[in-house]
């Protein structure tokens, strides 16, 4: 059931499902599942009629984007190597940067969704997309405007004298 | 039995799995595991991070474990009169490292022109070290004729990143020799206080050597001993000579380089080669200076084994080769005079 990868040959399109927490399947490409490395690792070990996996982490609104996320990376990276390969010019990397940029332009809510749903499906680059994105928010900001940012309430005791 | 050793379940992040409709006032950055809020503060500088610690009693203590300790003296200019207050950068770097945890350190990043004392910057790297840093980036430093200690400390993180250090070996106001057993990424980018630069280092993987202010162009010659060097990056001035001492194994290749003023020439040649299958391109444009044309050529002698060569200087043409399965990709090649060759032997590209 090992695939023989010949780069002439296009293979045929293999797909697998992805089961929400909320029970909606998905079913994606195997090249898009595979972008996820907890799915990769140990993916050659499962036969191939059972490629389904139950994501109880993932709700179906986050796993759509994430799907989204993996499906541009696939095709872009095809299309940045092919551009490459032939010279011409292209931009790819500049416009993929662009997407990511507002793909991850969300409310708050939705980051933490896909950013931790990155963590648990081990995408690396969606992962740190989302981390980075957080980090820029703190950036610059005083502990104040942090605080009012992420709704942390303030519970320390910033005078211990004056406290009883 | 879907699942089975396919996914590693509920390893974290449990209570996000159903989407739980959140209040929106919820402090859910707070309740992310310490890992992904260590993953966060590793994205900003020190000072930045040492002022969540005052968000909350949860903050206090994050910031001790953070693995990637990056300082910089740009967060430490006097507000007024916008100038470096170099004593209180100092001190705040002593106290980070007093004060945090005795957790590993990944990397340590450290940039300014000014902190130049040498018993300090070895104390930090030592630190660093000890706590087994694996990258350390140093940006404007300087270490000229650092002692031996200092290099030996830095050769054994994983990835080391220099700009702008003004740096050399103790003996030697000529050479930087860096020796290495564990160095696996070297990036030297506009450093100076040497004439050549000898890299020995047996685990090296990809080393980018960038030289683009002219005044620092080094004049002198490389040598490296780096068998399992896969890729190689040369940027900006050309240093005079290239001597790989060790077999090659270079995958990716990437020349992008200027010619000194003295040069006049505004042409070089153009080659690429993917020798495996002794498929081979040659272009021969008119011939560049003796000097630069060596250089070339000891470094494209080395390309045994090249899959993607990018060749670039002076805003000429670009050759990008890269195989797939057995066939070269060739095209976009606009420059004048072009002629292809094919095939044609390892020679054919040497003149």
């Amino acid at each position: 059931m090992k695939d023989s990868f010949n780069p002439s040959i296009e293979p045929p399109k293999k797909t697998v499902t992805l089961v929400s927490s909320d029970g909606y399947d998905f079913e994606v490409e195997e090249e898009v599942a595979l972008e996820s490395q907890v799915i990769k690792d140990g993916f050659e070990d499962k036969a191939v009629d059972d490629r389904e996996y139950l994501l109880f982490n993932v709700h179906s609104d986050t796993l759509e984007l994430i799907i989204k996320y993996c499906e541009k990376h696939v095709s872009s990276r095809k299309s940045i190597s092919a551009a490459a390969a032939s010279s011409s010019s292209s931009n790819g990397e500049e416009a993929l940067k662009e997407w990511d940029e507002h793909f991850i332009s969300v409310d708050t809510n939705t980051l933490y969704d896909i950013l931790m749903a990155a963590d648990y499906l081990n995408i690396k680059s969606l992962l740190d997309l989302a981390i980075q994105k957080v980090a820029d928010t703190i950036h610059g900001r005083s502990p104040e405007q942090i605080r009012k940012k992420f709704n942390i309430e303030n519970d320390s005791i910033i005078d211990p004298w004056a406290s009883e | 039995m879907l699942m089975e050793g396919s996914i590693k379940m509920l390893t974290s992040c449990t209570a996000m799995s159903n989407k739980v409709m959140r209040m929106s006032d919820e402090d859910i950055i707070s309740s992310l595991p310490e890992q992904i809020l260590h993953h966060i503060l590793s994205y900003l500088d020190m000072k930045e991070v040492l002022l969540t610690s005052l968000l909350s009693t949860k903050w206090r203590n994050v910031w001790r474990s953070v693995p990637n300790l990056i300082f910089s003296e740009s967060f430490w200019k006097d507000p007024v009169r916008k100038v470096l207050v170099l004593s209180k950068f100092i001190y705040f770097v002593d106290t980070v490292l007093l004060l945090r945890g005795g957790s590993n350190i990944n990397k340590l990043s450290i940039t300014s022109s000014k902190y130049n004392n040498l018993n300090q910057i070895q104390r930090l790297i030592t630190y660093a070290v000890m706590r087994n840093a694996k990258e350390i980036h140093m940006v404007g430093l300087d270490i000229y004729r650092a002692k031996p200690d200092l290099l030996s400390l830095l050769a054994r993180v994983n990835t080391l990143h220099l700009v702008s250090v003004r740096i050399s070996s103790f003996d030697t106001q000529e050479w930087l020799h860096l020796k290495s057993q564990s160095l696996e990424n070297l990036i030297i980018e506009d450093c100076r206080g040497f004439r050549c630069l000898g890299i020995y280092t047996p685990q090296l993987k990809y080393l980018k050597v960038e030289n683009s202010r002219e005044e620092y162009n080094p004049s002198g010659l490389i040598e490296i001993d780096a068998p399992k060097l896969t890729s190689l990056v040369w940027k900006g001035y050309m240093y005079k000579d290239y001597i790989f001492s060790s077999p090659s194994s270079l995958v990716t290749v990437e020349v992008d380089t200027k010619i000194n003023s003295v040069d006049e020439h505004e042409h070089l040649n153009t080659d690429s080669s993917d020798e495996d299958e002794d498929e081979h391109e040659h272009e021969a444009i008119p011939s560049p200076d003796v000097v630069f044309g060596k250089c070339l050529r000891n470094i494209l002698k080395e390309l045994t084994n090249a899959k993607s060569l990018i060749l670039s200087a002076h805003g000429f043409q670009t050759a990008h080769v890269s195989r797939l399965g057995s066939t070269v990709m060739f095209n976009s090649f606009d420059s004048p005079g072009e002629s292809l060759e094919q095939p044609c032997d390892e020679e054919g590209w040497k003149k």
